[in-house]
């Protein structure tokens, strides 16, 4: 059986993946009958079968399938994994921010919703607010309220002028503050020439990738129609 | 000119009184404080006299005062002072309650005098160089709004809210929010927030997160807190980014530091060497007295900037929107 994972290839840190992994550009390419592939995430609706083990994005998540597996970005990131590790106290403030070259955020947002979901306990409190979507660009603030005692801020900014991807990460706990911004841990000066540290492995995606349900469906739909829909209390 | 100093109980009068001493025009003539051993030994300090009772120190010849008390003592004080014709610089914020802010700033009024509120940050460099840019349209029109205002807790009377009024988001909200409406000049109308006490085992608040709308659609976060402790390199941080058309600005307030490496508890501290924005507010002051003009920071910017911070201690109880 071949493991076919969709991704952004420019994302990939070879250098920390174990797991042989090779590039194809196309499913045509896909001649094997074993191994792990790498395919760019725009190529997903090449691959429809039952005979594959694939894992996709979960912005990119449509059906339940059997054999489909979705990961979450936010969740490949080392500093994310990292961050998880140290919070001891999930009491406190959480500000997170991604500014983004892309024009369309909400599948991200509720991804990041169902990743922050699950290490910080069931959102009690959600309001979602943003700027005039015809406006460029186009900011959303999302306040949260978990049930673990966080409170949250969550913004995206979002626009194609932008170059590069962006987040940063603060967490206010008792006697712990965690400071992250990805354009200061660049750890390449000049800057430009590393993807670092928002970079993540093959390893990772295979290890914290789930199966599609049904359940994982619904609660990213959740986390949609609240994006559309405003405000939850 | 002659300036005088009403109370000592908020640190900031020391940078205050620094500031004055600063400037070669002015002369401390006297400290009122009804704590007897603050005051005597302030006045030590600045070589001036203390006084126990506030009618007396106001029966004085002098200008103006400067009051730095109890939040909750900021309405007698002003009202005293305004009365005794003498203007003031009154430490943030204004007032507790919205009543008290507004009759402040009548009985300013009535009394031909000036009433400035203590919003320093509005003297720091870089704050001012990105108003510049806004201003000069380099971001284009601004779109939203993310700031910061976390320190340490001041303990002592800021943790009694008969006192105080209120926790950190009263504490340090008032700033950012005047900052946002210099720069947008525009009004929030709208208020959401969570307020909450994580950091201490204190009866008031020390942490809230605020989610704002101004009338002209832009939105706003800010996140207030006595979240930093005493082993965290610097007391605290002052930022906001002005997300526009053009494009995105940030400012932190005390980004000039020198990071300092010790062999002690405190292994790293960040050693601010940028300008003293409360020489900026004192000197600022000083000139608006001397010219008798409207002040740069009005009664009316202190009380906007005290109703978003009441709104936010609303929202979060009645866990809605609050509507200004």
């Amino acid at each position: 059986m071949r493991t076919i994972i969709f991704t952004k290839l420019d994302k990939i840190d070879f250098t920390t993946s174990t797991i042989e992994a090779k590039i194809i550009e196309s499913t045509d390419r896909l001649t094997e009958e074993n191994g792990v592939y790498l395919l760019e995430d725009n190529e997903i609706d090449s691959v429809n079968n039952d005979t594959d083990k694939v894992f996709i994005p979960s912005t990119m998540i449509e059906t339940t399938k059997e054999n489909v597996h979705v990961y979450f970005e936010l969740e490949q990131y080392p500093f994310f994994q990292k961050a998880k590790e140290v919070i001891a106290n999930r009491q406190g403030v959480l500000r997170f921010r991604r500014t983004l070259p892309i024009t369309q955020s909400e599948r991200l947002i509720a991804s990041d919703l169902v990743v922050f979901s699950e290490f910080l306990g069931e959102p009690l409190d959600v309001q979602v607010k943003r700027t005039n979507p015809k406006a460029t660009p186009n900011h959303t603030i999302v306040t949260i309220k978990f049930e673990n005692g966080t409170m949250a801020h969550l913004e995206y900014t979002v626009s194609d002028l932008y170059k590069e991807e962006q987040i940063e990460f603060e967490w206010s706990g008792i006697k712990q503050i965690i400071e992250f911004n990805s354009e200061e841990m660049k750890p390449i000066y000049p800057r430009r020439y590393t993807r670092l540290p928002l970079t993540y492995s093959v390893d990772s995606i295979l290890a914290t990738a789930r199966k599609v349900n049904q359940d994982l469906l619904n609660r990213l739909e959740e986390f949609n129609s609240l994006l559309s829909g405003g405000v939850t209390k | 000119m002659k300036i005088g100093m009403m109370s000592f109980a908020h640190m900031h009068a020391y940078s205050y009184a620094e500031s004055l001493k600063k400037i070669p025009t002015v002369e401390i003539v006297g400290v009122f404080d009804d704590d007897l051993e603050r005051g005597q030994e302030v006045a030590g300090k600045y070589h001036t006299k203390h006084y126990k009772d506030q009618e007396e120190f106001l029966k004085e010849e002098m200008d103006a005062v400067i009051i730095c008390s109890e939040n909750i003592r900021h309405k007698e004080m002003v009202l005293n002072a305004a009365k005794a014709k003498k203007h003031i610089l009154c430490e943030k914020p204004i007032a507790t309650t919205i009543k008290d802010a507004k009759e402040m700033i009548e009985a300013c009024e009535e009394n031909g005098v000036i009433l400035q509120i203590a919003f320093p940050v509005r003297f720091s460099s870089p704050i001012v160089e990105l108003k510049k840019l806004i201003d000069d349209g380099e971001l284009g029109d601004i779109v939203a709004f993310r700031t910061t205002n976390r320190g340490q807790n001041p303990g002592g009377w800021f943790i009694e809210k008969n006192l105080s009024g209120g926790g950190a988001v009263l504490d340090h909200t008032v700033h950012m929010v005047d900052i946002m409406r210099w720069y947008l000049g525009e009004e929030i109308i709208q208020v959401d927030a969570i307020v909450d006490s994580y950091f201490h085992d204190i009866s008031v608040d020390d942490a809230g997160i605020l989610t704002l709308d101004f009338e002209n659609g832009v939105i706003a976060t800010h996140d207030a807190s006595w979240s930093r402790f005493a082993e965290y390199p610097m007391w605290g941080d002052v930022t906001i980014e002005v997300i526009g058309t053009k494009q995105t600005v940030k400012v932190d307030a005390y980004k000039e530091h020198l990071r300092m490496y010790a062999n002690d508890a405190k292994s790293l501290s960040h050693v601010f060497y940028g300008n003293d924005m409360d020489f900026g507010l004192i000197q600022d002051f000083v000139e608006c007295v001397e010219q008798g003009r409207v002040p740069s920071i009005t009664g009316f910017d202190g009380l906007k900037a005290l109703e978003v911070a009441l709104a936010a201690y609303k929202s979060s109880e009645m866990e809605s929107t609050v509507k200004l």
